[in-house]
């Protein structure tokens, strides 16, 4: 059995537990006890809420809209039609005509390139986040 | 077997409502044995039943009575004491619910009954249905066994994060107090002496 | 985070968890809109454990939360009525010669307009808002003011008001008031609800900061990143959420990317939000599930939950801890950090990070409180507290020691507003809006997990018995909720845990989304939404 050290992915208090991993499946938590928030303690979200990690109707594939549908895509269509419709609506709209939302359950390498996206790259401050819901 | 039942309590005090207790227990009950409760495809199916209000916040489960109270009023024999728990015998339940009734602690419930995870059908009780008589979904007794024969004891117990749950063991229960006690008379003795 | 802002120079939690752990007779707790022992458990036992060893606890929530019971002092308060209790509370410590003198002169100012503001408000004249009897009020203050360290908690019950930034306000002047900042067992805390909310904003996921809060309207700051990234940027303020929505319905802005959210349940009024996003030309969506909002979507891009990459998330505490990847990636979804990368590369702009760290690596560059840190430290100490600036600095625990961010801490003036939606005679009761233990926001990630929905499959709608009986409702009846904006259909919990007059739901369920029914009014500096009050009317629906 594998472990791996890691903070839960739940609400902002940080507890740090450790996934027991058997074949590439989480199979249970146990909480971590030193240098951490939770000192050996876990709520119930952070014993049982791993589980959607593994769950059926998870996204494995990238989708685009075909015919009102979407249907599976590889990634490299899925990225390049992302990316062409961000350079039409700039050179049509400008860079203001676009908006990105970005993620308080991402890491924040994520959110770092998230924002680096819209401002550098596009060329807009409209990027926020649910920090407010 | 002469000591008298172990059974799992919970400190209104310390409980927070968070319900591990009730997921743990689920889990370690699983019809089907799972490593994590993701692989469970039945339902949750907790032995002890989170009460929360304004008043008081605790899980209320088995006090795997001497007298017991389910067993004597069950009329089918399938509650008994075994190896220092009350114990029922699904197989043997025909779901009449008396047990429900004489249980001063509300801790009997009927659930729905599974075998190797597939939803077991009375053996010949039907119900008219449009399409003709279908057999009905059974229904079994179901309550705390103190998780005899898991390793770590009690699930709810080992998961709670306030330690609010505890096995109590009357005998030792017993000595304890009798210390405690003692040791509270020493105290007031001394402030009368000064 | 706007008014901690203007109070303090910083917008983050000041003190820490652990904190909690030492806190004793001659420590207070004053919690006020949060609760605790549901949403953020482990620090909710934690309070509940000081409790214990004798620290005073003070709870003021119109619900009777699990905290609220334990509490020395329960403060059952209107909802929106905070800024008229807390005012109330000053009210006391001012002229019962409570305030920490001392601490106001040196370390504060603008404490004369405060002052004056707070005299108005004594706890018998505010009876009315409040609904507290003034004698309680009265123990309150007193309780907190006399302890040695107060230390105050909040979420969203404080900011998700249309006065969320004047409430923020108005606990910013107390713990001045009381001298409650700069030392340990003390601050003001906000409980972030999210893993990393925290790290969203200190990443600058903002219209008007980026990383670091270092504001995009700064020209210095703004050249700084120009030469870091490479190329000219904005200097405009950009728009926020709901300003995005409204662009949308005004034709200027038409393509969204939604990384990681769900407006569809998350944000106020959901038919509203429905109309934006089927009104936007173009939609992308990256997400695990296909959430409502990924369903309306022209490309979703299946992104990996936090078992299944690197990186780092900071926590309310503002400490900056490791994620490890534990598992795979499932299917072919790939690690979000992969797929923007990609992105931003097939937009033609470099990025060949090759790990999160290395991402890191480069926002330490930038961003000055993150500057100390490094992968191997935050691996060998089990997390920073920003700001962390060089190497050898361990990290800042407890936020304006000596001296505010701001340099001095500035009071304010905070006058009471009502909310923005009251009850009338077609809508008679006040609705609030929260979260329940099992579950976690809009439900993406637990109500696909099997134990956690399991205990909680459903939504439960809390009554008062008063009301109940009143509606002819029982305990597990359908209720139906109908509001200005929309309805839904639920079980009713009859229980005293709400006051007579007060609903409350949830946010979690899909069949009952309580974000069909809340109002989209929003505080006018922070743009908060008033989530938690607005009226509603219940009825009985026959089965």
């Amino acid at each position: 059995m594998k472990q791996v050290l890691t903070t839960c992915p739940y609400c902002g208090t940080g507890c740090t537990f450790y996934l027991n991993v058997e074949d590439d499946r989480i199979v249970s938590v146990t909480p971590n006890d030193a240098n951490s928030v939770n000192q050996g303690i876990l709520c119930l979200k952070g014993h049982f809420g791993f589980d959607f990690v593994d769950n059926k109707t998870r996204l494995t594939n990238p989708l685009i809209r075909k015919n009102g549908e979407l249907v599976e895509a590889s990634w490299d269509e899925a990225i390049d039609l992302v990316a062409s419709k961000m350079k039409e609506t700039i050179e049509q709209h400008g860079p203001d005509a676009l908006a990105a939302f970005s993620s308080a359950r991402c890491t924040n390498e994520e959110n770092y390139l998230m924002q680096k996206l819209m401002r550098a790259v596009v060329g807009t401050n409209n990027i926020d986040h649910c920090a407010r819901l | 077997m002469c000591a008298l039942n172990a059974f799992v309590v919970a400190d209104p005090n310390k409980c927070i409502g968070c319900k591990v207790c009730e997921v743990a227990c689920a889990v370690v009950h699983s019809d089907v044995p799972v490593k994590t409760v993701g692989q469970m495809t039945t339902p949750i199916i907790p032995r002890l039943y989170l009460v929360k209000t304004a008043e008081v916040t605790m899980p209320v489960q088995c006090r795997h009575c001497e007298d017991a109270p389910c067993a004597n009023a069950c009329p089918v024999g399938a509650i008994t004491q075994r190896d220092g728990i009350i114990y029922v015998d699904q197989e043997a339940c025909v779901g009449c619910k008396t047990c429900m009734l004489a249980c001063p602690f509300g801790a009997m419930e009927m659930v729905p009954y599974y075998r190797n995870g597939e939803r077991v059908k009375q053996l010949r009780l039907t119900e008219e249905t449009g399409e003709g008589p279908v057999l009905q979904d059974a229904f079994v007794a179901s309550k705390c066994d103190r998780c005899i024969g898991v390793e770590g004891g009690p699930a709810c117990v080992a998961n709670c994060p306030k330690e609010a749950l505890r096995v109590v063991r009357p005998d030792e229960l017993r000595r304890t107090r009798n210390l405690e006690a003692a040791l509270a008379v020493l105290e007031s003795v001394k402030n009368v002496i000064g | 985070m706007s008014g901690l802002g203007t109070a303090f120079g910083s917008g983050a939690m000041t003190n820490t968890i652990n904190e909690l752990q030492q806190m004793g007779p001659n420590d207070a707790i004053f919690a006020i809109g949060t609760n605790t022992t549901e949403c953020h458990p482990i620090i909710g036992i934690r309070m509940l454990e000081a409790h214990r060893r004798g620290a005073r606890l003070i709870v003021a929530d119109p619900r009777e939360t699990e905290l609220a019971k334990h509490a020395d002092v329960y403060l059952r308060h209107n909802p929106g009525s905070d800024v008229a209790l807390l005012n109330a509370m000053m009210y006391v410590i001012l002229t019962e010669g409570l305030a920490d003198e001392a601490f106001i002169k040196s370390r504060t100012e603008n404490f004369e307009a405060c002052r004056e503001t707070v005299l108005k408000y004594s706890p018998e004249r505010v009876e009315g808002i409040t609904g507290v009897p003034a004698e309680k009020v009265r123990q309150a203050a007193r309780l907190f003011a006399t302890a040695e360290n107060g230390a105050t908690y909040y979420t969203m019950g404080i900011t998700q008001h249309t006065s969320g930034v004047d409430n923020v306000l108005s606990v910013a002047n107390l713990a001045m008031l009381t001298g409650n900042l700069g030392k340990p067992r003390a601050g003001v805390n906000p409980l972030r609800g999210q893993n990393n909310v925290q790290g969203a904003c200190d990443m600058g996921a903002l219209p008007n900061v980026y990383p670091a809060y270092q504001p995009v309207t700064d020209p210095k700051v703004r050249e700084k990143f120009e030469k870091a990234w490479g190329r000219k940027l904005s200097d405009k303020v950009g728009m926020a959420i709901s300003d995005v929505l409204r662009g949308i319905e005004e034709g200027k802005v038409r393509f969204l990317y939604v990384f990681g959210e769900n407006p569809m349940r998350s944000d106020p009024d959901v038919n509203h939000v429905r109309h934006c996003l089927e009104k936007v030309e173009f939609l992308v969506v990256q997400d695990i599930f296909l959430t409502e909002s990924a369903a309306m979507a022209d490309v979703v891009l299946p992104g990996t939950t936090w078992a299944e990459k690197d990186g780092t998330f900071s926590n309310t505490e503002r400490r900056v801890q490791r994620v490890r990847q534990a598992v795979e990636p499932r299917g072919n979804a790939r690690p979000d950090w992969q797929i923007l990368r990609d992105l931003i590369r097939a937009m033609g702009y470099p990025a060949d990070y090759s790990s999160p760290e290395e991402i890191f690596n480069e926002i330490r560059t930038v961003a000055p409180s993150y500057a100390g840190m490094t992968y191997e430290r935050l691996e060998k100490l089990g997390g920073i507290h920003w700001p962390c600036p060089t190497e050898e600095h361990p990290g800042t625990p407890i936020l304006h020691v000596g001296k505010f961010s701001r340099g001095l801490g500035r009071f304010s003036a905070v006058d009471w507003r009502p909310p923005a939606e009251l009850p009338d005679d077609e809508y008679p009761l006040v609705l609030t809006t929260g979260r329940r233990t099992a579950h976690y926001h809009t439900g993406t990630m637990t109500r696909n997990c099997w134990g956690l929905d399991g205990v909680a499959p459903e939504e439960w709608v809390e009554i008062s018995p008063e009301d109940a009986a009143d509606l002819g409702i029982a305990h597990g009846d359908h209720v139906r909720l109908t509001t200005r904006r929309g309805s839904v259909v639920a079980r009713a919990e009859v229980t005293d845990r709400v006051p007579k007059g007060v609903t409350f739901i949830t946010f979690h369920y899909t069949e009952s989304a309580g974000n069909l029914l809340t109002n989209s009014a929003l505080d006018p500096v922070s743009k908060t939404p008033e989530y938690k009050v607005c009226a509603v009317r219940v009825e009985k629906v026959s089965a």
